[in-house]
């Protein structure tokens, strides 16, 4: 039950970010900081995780990625079928609204034929699960006992 | 305790806010019944949702005569924002820069236009120079980011109408006088400022 509870608690936040980013793009650069807010509550949820076991902490953290983790394969993919690759892509970019600020900052620098915001919003599921794991992992936990 | 409370909050608190103030700051939008976000929304309930169907249909338009500042309009059938989804600049030998999901802004041959069901080319009514600022503006935004709603405050989102829009409006020309959140492709087709130098459909 508590895997379902920090689950719905990080759609929740997620998907509110979503929309008080993407309002807030109207006003830049309020777009920038929520954005970085954004951060700093997913990490406060990630250090809500510690006193999970390994199993549960990684049940939810997959979870929550699993929406991006399956948009990057239908954008790989390349698939043709229905478009379907194209609208993975633009799909990918709403559902990662809360992080399009921080991307919108990169240079405009082009790599083998696409820009440099296209490596990294791929590579969102995976950072943001790698982000969610350090936050979450006893290690941080340690270091702060130690302190 | 508070700190988890604070998280779920916060968020729902902000868009809100932000909601509230853009609604109050541009009610000349809301009242607006042309504006993109109702013709978007009428066409949510005809059922077209996004672009439309993609496919090449093969319009095979002359693009002779085509000066760098023009514009290229192009659409498939059943787009959610109108008659034309996808717009471009021409830049001159045979090259548009255009903005799109990810590839950001970027140049492309204007030959891919040949893939749209209808196809537009429009003449801006300006001086030679004026395009060709135009033409320089949007050059020097290749690489910069591809985001749908990309609304007109900023510089850092664009979509494929905000670069042509902005890269006018820095030269004194709007293409948007009712001041829209968005634009559509079709304002361009509707603009006094354009003369359309010829269309197609297939």
């Amino acid at each position: 039950m508590q895997n379902l509870i920090a689950i719905a608690r990080l759609y929740f936040i997620h998907i509110f970010a979503f929309l008080a980013v993407g309002i807030s793009m109207y006003y830049p650069p309020w777009d920038i900081i929520l954005s970085l807010l954004y951060l700093v509550v997913i990490g406060s949820e990630a250090r809500l995780l510690r006193e999970f076991a390994p199993s549960s902490r990684c049940l939810v953290i997959l979870a929550w990625q699993v929406p991006g983790m399956v948009l990057f394969f239908l954008v790989i993919s390349h698939t043709t079928l229905w478009d379907l690759s194209n609208y993975a892509f633009f799909i990918m970019l709403f559902w990662y609204t809360a992080l399009a600020p921080i991307l919108s900052l990169l240079p405009g620098i082009f790599w083998r034929g696409w820009p440099l915001y296209y490596y990294f919003l791929l590579a969102l599921p995976f950072i943001m699960t790698a982000y969610h794991s350090i936050f979450s992992s006893s290690i941080c936990s340690l270091k702060q006992t130690i302190r | 305790m508070k700190w988890k409370q604070f998280n779920l909050i916060i968020f729902p608190l902000l868009a809100l806010i932000f909601f509230l103030i853009a609604v109050s700051a541009n009610r000349h939008v809301f009242s607006n019944e042309s504006a993109v976000m109702y013709t978007y929304l009428q066409s949510v309930r005809k059922g077209n949702i996004g672009y439309g169907f993609n496919s090449y249909y093969g319009n095979n338009i002359s693009f002779a005569g085509l000066e760098p500042g023009d514009l290229i309009l192009g659409g498939y059938p059943g787009c959610s924002y109108g008659r034309f989804s996808h717009a471009g600049i021409y830049i001159g030998n045979g090259e548009v820069i255009e903005s799109f999901g990810d590839l950001g802004v970027n140049i492309q041959s204007i030959y891919h236009y040949w893939e749209y069901s209808e196809v537009c080319l429009l003449r801006v009514k300006a001086d030679p120079a004026v395009k060709k600022q135009a033409v320089e503006y949007v050059r020097r935004q290749q690489g910069a980011m591809f985001y749908p709603l990309a609304f007109k405050a900023d510089n850092r989102y664009w979509n494929c109408t905000k670069i042509m829009w902005k890269a006018y409006r820095e030269q004194g020309l709007d293409f948007d006088p009712g001041d829209d959140f968005w634009v559509a492709p079709d304002l361009f087709y509707h603009s006094d400022l354009v003369e359309v130098i010829r269309e197609r459909k297939v």
